[in-house]
């Protein structure tokens, strides 16, 4: 398929799921099926759909991060501009589409952190209104016995798998967490109809992609990269690659 | 900045542990303060909080002792021994008095003269002594001071006394009407001259701002704020690698001049106090 063609196909495709507010999960399926089946490639099962699903959509929130970051640096270059232009705002409310807020229990000795958690915030954690500072634990030994001793006013944490280590040890309730959650695992749910797996959105399993509609060109580009590999097609590596590659290009400018 | 714990006047007014609050910030207002005012452009952006309160209090040391003048006055009563320890919070001494019944103050001279040495006891035979674990044994010093001698104090007094501008050979400095001490800072003690015996004892003396304050409680006067927060920037940038070299001047400069700015707000030198100082310069012998 023409690249460019493929392009303009799938901005029109993504105008028509802000309309009419079609499931994005169902369209990038639907759409997948069809380039990949084209030249009979292959096909793709719901199986194999939902773990690539699952895999494109951690990539893509996993470049939020570095997008927020290289935006950000282009704002104390000067480099950024108000409203909507603003892009390291806009990149900060695609990240905080999965901020959280929660009450930590305390699990003698220590506060167990949320399930769902993904990554804490910076100066995320707090006790009744004191930020309580994160430090590395090879630094936590020093500044016990140090001037900055952690106290009830400069409290500090140290994460040890899913659980906090609060000092002062005097701290046990009123600590809350603000925190990104996990993003929840896209899934196309189907009934089988005479062998035909039949798209089921009503599932109580359903669960579609958490990004933001404008996203939806690449999640295509980012499963059709990964369905690529998977099929050994080199030709949608590379389609998928060049589309990358020029966008980010475009965002660097 | 914090809001004041009162919400109408009565409540300060009616409480005296308040007053004067206002006149302070508190080492948590400036963390948060620092910490709020640097973006991802500063140099400092990065920093812990932890380095920040650890430098916030170094800081509030290094001001306590020659900027922000705050001088604690204690009142103790001299035992027989002539011996006052330390205060607890002691760091060093401005000014050390006596009392009379009319409360006036009436300063003591430091006398360097007086034996401070430490003492091993010996035999008979002049060999040191130990104890059961091997570790020497020590004894008092000797008190050769003459105004631990009253016979001696009575003749210091006498020459003091008789003394007149005429006796051309007497060596001033050595001569204490008040009475004299000696800090010892090894055994954290303050050793008086006889003279002083019964006397009512006033310290003058100097804290680092920090001893058992919890840190809700480690404030600095609002005229030396802004020399602190410089003193946070300067040690935080000192010895970063990737600041510049003259960012790490300008801070040091910066520290410097507020540090100046501080201590000409704290102890400005006013009209007043010039006349009050002139009007005794006549006086040859002070008390």
């Amino acid at each position: 398929m023409n690249s460019s063609l493929l392009g303009a196909f799938l901005f029109l495709v993504s105008l028509v799921n802000k309309k009419t507010n079609i499931k994005m999960i169902n369209t990038v399926y639907d759409l997948l099926k069809t380039i990949l089946n084209k030249e009979l490639r292959g096909n793709v099962t719901p199986i194999e759909y939902n773990l690539i699903a699952k895999e494109a959509q951690e990539d893509i929130i996993r470049g939020y991060f570095e997008d927020e970051a290289r935006d950000k640096y282009k704002e104390t270059r000067g480099l950024s501009s108000k409203g909507y232009a603003n892009l390291a705002l806009n990149q900060r409310q695609r990240i905080d589409k999965f901020s959280k807020k929660a009450t930590l229990t305390f699990n003698t000795p220590n506060f167990t952190l949320p399930d769902d958690l993904y990554f804490i915030k910076d100066f995320g954690v707090d006790y009744n209104g004191t930020v309580v500072e994160e430090m590395e634990g090879q630094n936590v030994a020093f500044l016990g016995k140090s001037l900055a001793s952690p106290s009830i006013t400069f409290p500090i944490y140290e994460q040890e798998g899913n659980v906090l280590k609060i000092s002062p040890p005097t701290i046990v309730s009123g600590v809350t967490c603000r925190y990104l959650r996990k993003p929840l695992d896209p899934k196309w749910t189907y009934t089988v109809v005479g062998g035909v797996e039949l798209y089921n959105p009503d599932a109580d399993d359903f669960q579609d992609f958490e990004l933001h509609t404008s996203e939806f060109s690449n999640i295509v580009m980012k499963m059709l990269s990964l369905f690529g590999v998977n099929i050994r097609e080199k030709e949608i590596v590379d389609y998928a690659q060049i589309a990358k590659d020029k966008r980010d290009a475009k965002e660097e400018n | 900045m914090a809001l004041p714990n009162f919400t109408n006047l009565d409540d300060y007014y009616n409480d005296v542990s308040q007053f004067g609050d206002y006149q302070y910030s508190t080492l948590e207002e400036i963390v948060n303060n620092f910490m709020f005012e640097q973006d991802d452009d500063s140099y400092v952006s990065h920093s812990d909080r932890a380095r920040v309160a650890l430098f916030g209090k170094k800081g509030v040391r290094e001001l306590y002792y020659d900027v922000v003048n705050e001088i604690i006055s204690l009142e103790l009563d001299l035992d027989p021994s002539l011996i006052i320890a330390l205060p607890h919070d002691y760091i060093n001494y401005v000014r050390i008095s006596w009392v009379d019944q009319r409360g006036k103050k009436h300063p003591l001279a430091i006398d360097k003269s007086f034996n401070l040495a430490q003492s091993y006891l010996q035999d008979a035979d002049f060999a040191f002594l130990y104890d059961a674990n091997g570790d020497i044994l020590k004894g008092s010093h000797v008190q050769n001071s003459v105004e631990n001698n009253p016979i001696l104090a009575h003749e210091e007094n006498e020459l003091f006394n008789n003394y007149t501008a005429m006796d051309f050979n007497v060596d001033k400095s050595k001569i204490f009407k008040n009475g004299s001490f000696i800090i010892d800072k090894t055994q954290g003690v303050i050793q008086f001259s006889s003279i002083v015996t019964g006397k009512t004892i006033v310290l003058d003396y100097l804290s680092d701002g920090l001893f058992q304050r919890a840190d809700t409680d480690i404030r600095i006067h609002k005229f030396a704020e802004e020399s602190l927060y410089a003193y946070i920037y300067l040690n935080l940038v000192k010895r970063k690698r990737s600041v510049p070299e003259r960012e790490k001047m300008r801070a040091e400069k910066d520290w410097y001049n507020q540090r100046r700015l501080a201590k000409k707000r704290i102890s400005p030198i006013t009209y007043d106090n010039v006349r009050q100082t002139l009007q005794g310069s006549t006086k040859w012998i002070k008390d």
